[in-house]
């Protein structure tokens, strides 16, 4: 049999995966982060990611590929954090009460902006996944390329599926807030 | 030309070049301009939506260089856990039965012979992840599971970056499913409580026997019995071994849908000392039997199958192949070079004894259809006192 590639290089993966911990903490933390609004839980959501990375011969492959690899593993915990959460609607609310805004907010700033953020996670939360996390990689700055190559879909198919994301995804929202008016 | 799909107009939106070809179309048709104006409208609301998420605060240079060593941690552990757990069980080797399934030879059927493993990493599996479970315990831990990891009653020597690969390799095969969420340690008030969640009589240290530094009342951790199914589905296999350039591996189309299923039995661990590795500190774990089944084809099947599958090193694979009695034993996949093993007697059962030269020993062995475990930042003999005298 072949061995796979990586072990007949141990030596030379901490170093490679310190760099990559390093580029790329802050992107899958924000990303993370969008989902689940809690700091902690995003943080454990990346570690678990580079995680699985290490046990893997992706450290050999290209910086593009690794990227991709990342994000749609990351994308897939977060979900399966959320999903984890038996409760998610609770789970959402806790989240948007532990989600400050920021220290220089007023007191009716923040609750309204607590509100918000929850109705958009759970509009969010009604979306297919697939259309869950192309909406949220465009709208996190992603190019196409990449949205398609971290959902492993070609990328004639991004703009029927962004389409069709954003379609739902403004008809769940505007519910929410509808209800909240 | 005729109007454009909606996903090429929303591709257009966003500048996309593949696009581009659409304004011309555009400036003519009045039905798209009106589908355009939509998608805007939808866009720039996600937009605005997405846009409220971002967090407050990103983490500066300091957070992602504690994160980073967190992660270190945890990868070396999950190297120490995975081969003592389910995963690994399911990667490695393949289970055992024992009493009269061992007797039966192996034939082919379908529905779920069950076979139980007759070995002891249940126990050090749960111990460890009810460690690495516990926030607390997480990164302070790490080096004092090391030993503990290496348990079993027939060890097998690894690379330890392999065995994770094996796992890896797992869901490129099939899929794996569970609900190890729900499957997580959780601490419980009492041992009469835990008891009774586990189903069976939790044994506890002689208060006499604790080492120093080491008593108090132990946190106590349950984790429920589950089961972990790996699924082998044909199709993935074959695209994934494409994929590394190994179209070649023979893949039988009987094995498609066929299923490894792994019972994990319930468990406790005691938790005494601070998580803190500069302070003496002892796990205590008890579980039931490990389980393995097979659905589809037989256990025998299933093992050869999955050690001719390319991703196991050769040196791996010859030291599964030589365990006769595969059905009773559950290797234990061990660092090579960094952990040492023997084994030896608790009160006259046999034990396998890991020693982890500066760092700590474990023990581990199985009694009355149990599977037990003690380990510490403790010589060798203080573990062995604690073991022998559990009630």
């Amino acid at each position: 049999m072949v061995a796979p590639a990586r072990s007949a290089s141990p030596r030379s993966a901490p170093a490679d995966f310190d760099e990559l911990f390093r580029g790329r903490y802050r992107e899958l933390y924000s990303l993370s982060h969008r989902l689940l609004g809690d700091a902690a839980e995003a943080e454990d959501v990346v570690q678990e990611v580079f995680w699985r990375l290490a046990g893997t011969t992706m450290l050999d492959r290209p910086d593009e590929e690794i990227a991709a690899w990342l994000r749609r593993v990351c994308i897939n915990a977060t979900y399966n954090r959320l999903r984890g959460q038996r409760r998610a609607a609770r789970r959402l609310e806790r989240a948007a009460r532990l989600d400050p805004g920021g220290p220089a907010e007023d007191a009716l700033t923040g609750v309204l902006r607590d509100e918000r953020r929850h109705a958009v996670r759970r509009a969010l939360a009604a979306l297919p996944e697939r259309q869950r996390a192309c909406l949220l990689l465009r709208h996190s700055g992603y190019s196409y390329a990449e949205i398609a190559a971290a959902l492993e879909i070609a990328t004639g198919s991004v703009g029927t599926l962004l389409a069709r994301a954003e379609r739902t995804f403004r008809h769940n929202y505007q519910e929410h807030e509808d209800a909240l008016s | 030309m005729p109007c454009p799909d909606e996903g090429t107009l929303r591709a257009w939106l966003d500048d996309e070049p593949s696009a581009a070809g659409a304004g011309e179309h555009l400036a003519g048709c009045a039905g798209c301009q009106d589908a355009v104006a939509r998608l805007r409208l939808d866009a720039r609301t996600a937009a605005h939506a997405v846009q409220l998420l971002h967090p407050a605060v990103e983490p500066d240079a300091e957070a992602v260089e504690v994160a980073l060593e967190h992660a270190t941690a945890r990868s070396r552990l999950r190297a120490a856990v995975a081969p003592a757990g389910a995963r690994a069980a399911a990667t490695t080797v393949l289970p055992p039965a024992d009493g009269a399934a061992a007797a039966t030879p192996p034939r082919r059927r379908r529905g779920t012979p069950r076979a139980r493993l007759g070995a002891a990493a249940a126990a050090a599996a749960l111990a460890l992840v009810a460690v690495v479970a516990t926030p607390a315990g997480r990164g302070a831990a790490a080096a004092f599971l090391e030993q503990f990891r290496s348990d079993r009653f027939q060890p097998i020597e690894v690379d330890p970056a392999q065995a994770e690969q094996a796992f890896e390799q797992l869901d490129q095969l099939g899929t794996v499913s569970g609900d190890l969420q729900g499957a997580q340690p959780r601490p419980v008030a009492s041992l009469a409580e835990a008891s009774r969640r586990v189903g069976f009589t939790v044994r506890t240290p002689a208060p006499a026997s604790l080492p120093a530094g080491v008593g108090g009342d132990p946190e106590i951790m349950v984790s429920p019995a589950h089961e972990v199914r790996f699924t082998f589905d044909l199709a993935k296999a074959r695209r994934s071994l494409e994929r590394d350039g190994r179209a070649g591996v023979e893949l039988p189309a009987r094995f498609d849908g066929a299923s490894l299923v792994v019972s994990i039995p319930a468990g406790v661990v005691l938790v005494y000392g601070e998580q803190d590795l500069t302070r003496p500190g002892m796990l205590v774990g008890q579980a039931g039997r490990l389980r393995v089944s097979a659905e589809g084809v037989s256990l025998g099947e299933l093992r050869e199958f999955l050690l001719d599958l390319p991703g196991l090193s050769d040196a791996t694979r010859r030291q599964l192949r030589a365990i006769d009695d595969w059905r009773t034993t559950l290797p234990l996949p061990i660092p090579a070079g960094q952990v040492r093993w023997s084994r030896s007697t608790v009160n006259g059962v046999e034990a396998l004894v890991l020693a982890q030269p500066g760092i700590g020993a474990g023990l581990l062995w199985q009694q009355d259809g149990r599977i037990y475990g003690v380990a510490g930042n403790l010589p060798v003999q203080e573990v062995r006192g604690v073991a022998e005298r559990l009630r």
